[in-house]
């Protein structure tokens, strides 16, 4: 799978992120996140009781992390 | 750009009324609807949105409680979440249970097959990842509905022959609905209608993407009795815009269903999920005044 882009609006300012699976994602899915060229996160899925939720160990607040996930959910919607 | 999204200020320069029926649809529908009772199917492709909260699920609803609140309103899901992530048994029993708390028994589960198959192997040598697909599926027991297996962009007529080896494996005892998107489907005549007799021949559903981006995936060509439309809203402003687009939809659907219809599908997806359930519940509230689907009405406090 190619890389795409997602755009998030943070405070009334549009980010936007490189989007590239990464893995297998046989289990769960992956993708890394970067933005102009240097990685941010590396986030990933897993299901719970709110049907699909998003991870990552990098420094990347809640509503950063959901915002991401949501845009990667949309795009592929 | 998200699949059949499209700049705001085109939206209404956009010709949103419904082609005419595809070669197909005549010949699957075969003048008989006198018989067996249309079904409906309406539902969102989403649960666990906390901004649902006093406007379909009662004020503070726990996010543990949003599927069993889901399952009150809607007796339908499309289930991205397998799309991402294997379906494990240990999360198709915990939702089962959920929609069960509920009381709504009759509660259906369309997963989405997982994109390591249709996506990143793009049906190639994944037997074995169906096989693990379909067991973790099966953890839905009576609740599972219809497979939803979409196709990316990019897996175009090229790939004929290995959609025709892999659909000729599919296992009968499950339903398929397939979701075409790359454009050289129906660009090409000849590969539209080999790709729409293939689904057909095997019996398997045509899904028709309803989007103001990609109309040419509004192919109108039903391969059996039972159309499963995604919607796309496009929200917002547009709100009236796509309650006229749904009122096409209850147009077509009342002549297709005198001419034999089975089953109708109908997902609703907006690019922008915090009122979705709002446009379902329209559909629902259609559906029921037109078509006589009897299916329970959907209140969205706004």
């Amino acid at each position: 799978m190619e890389t795409f882009q997602i755009s998030i609006e943070f405070d009334k300012r549009m980010e936007t992120y490189d989007v590239t699976p990464v893995g297998d994602g046989v289990e769960n899915s992956r993708y890394e996140i970067s933005q102009d060229g240097k990685k941010q996160a590396e986030v990933w899925t897993e299901t719970t009781d709110l049907g699909l939720v998003w991870h990552t160990r990098d420094m990347l607040d809640e509503r950063t992390l959901q915002s991401i996930g949501e845009a990667i959910e949309t795009h592929e919607m | 750009m998200e699949f059949g999204r499209t700049e705001e200020k085109e939206i209404l320069e956009i010709d949103h009324t419904l082609p005419a029926d595809g070669r197909l649809t005549g010949k699957v529908l075969k003048n008989d609807g006198a018989g067996v009772p249309l079904k409906f199917h309406v539902g969102c492709g989403k649960w666990g949105r906390q901004e649902w909260n006093g406007h379909l699920y009662p004020e503070k609803t726990k996010d543990i409680n949003f599927l069993s609140e889901y399952a009150k309103s809607f007796d339908t899901i499309e289930l991205s979440a397998t799309f991402f992530s294997k379906p494990d048994k240990q999360s198709t029993d915990r939702w089962v249970d959920k929609v069960t708390q509920s009381g709504n028994k009759d509660f259906m589960f369309i997963p989405k097959v997982h994109r390591n198959i249709s996506h990143i192997k793009k049906l190639q040598d994944c037997k074995a990842e169906l096989i693990e697909f379909l067991n973790g599926v099966k953890g839905f027991g009576a609740n599972l509905g219809p497979i939803l297996l979409q196709l990316g962009e990019n897996f175009g007529a090229n790939y004929y022959d290995r959609l025709k080896s892999f659909v000729a494996a599919l296992p009968q005892e499950h339903r398929f609905f397939i979701e075409l998107r790359d454009a050289s489907w129906f660009s090409d005549e000849i590969d539209r209608r080999r790709v729409f007799d293939l689904l057909y021949q095997y019996g398997i559903g045509s899904v028709m993407s309803d989007s103001s981006g990609r109309r040419d995936c509004l192919h109108m060509e039903l391969s059996t009795p039972d159309l499963y439309v995604r919607f796309n809203g496009n929200s917002g402003e547009h709100r009236y815009h796509d309650y006229q687009r749904i009122d096409h939809w209850v147009e077509r659907i009342e002549g297709w269903a005198i001419q034999g219809l089975k089953n109708v599908y109908f997902i609703v997806h907006q690019f922008d999920e915090k009122d979705t359930p709002a446009l379902a519940s329209y559909v629902i509230r259609k559906f029921n005044e037109k078509l006589n689907a009897g299916l329970k009405p959907v209140e969205w406090k706004w």
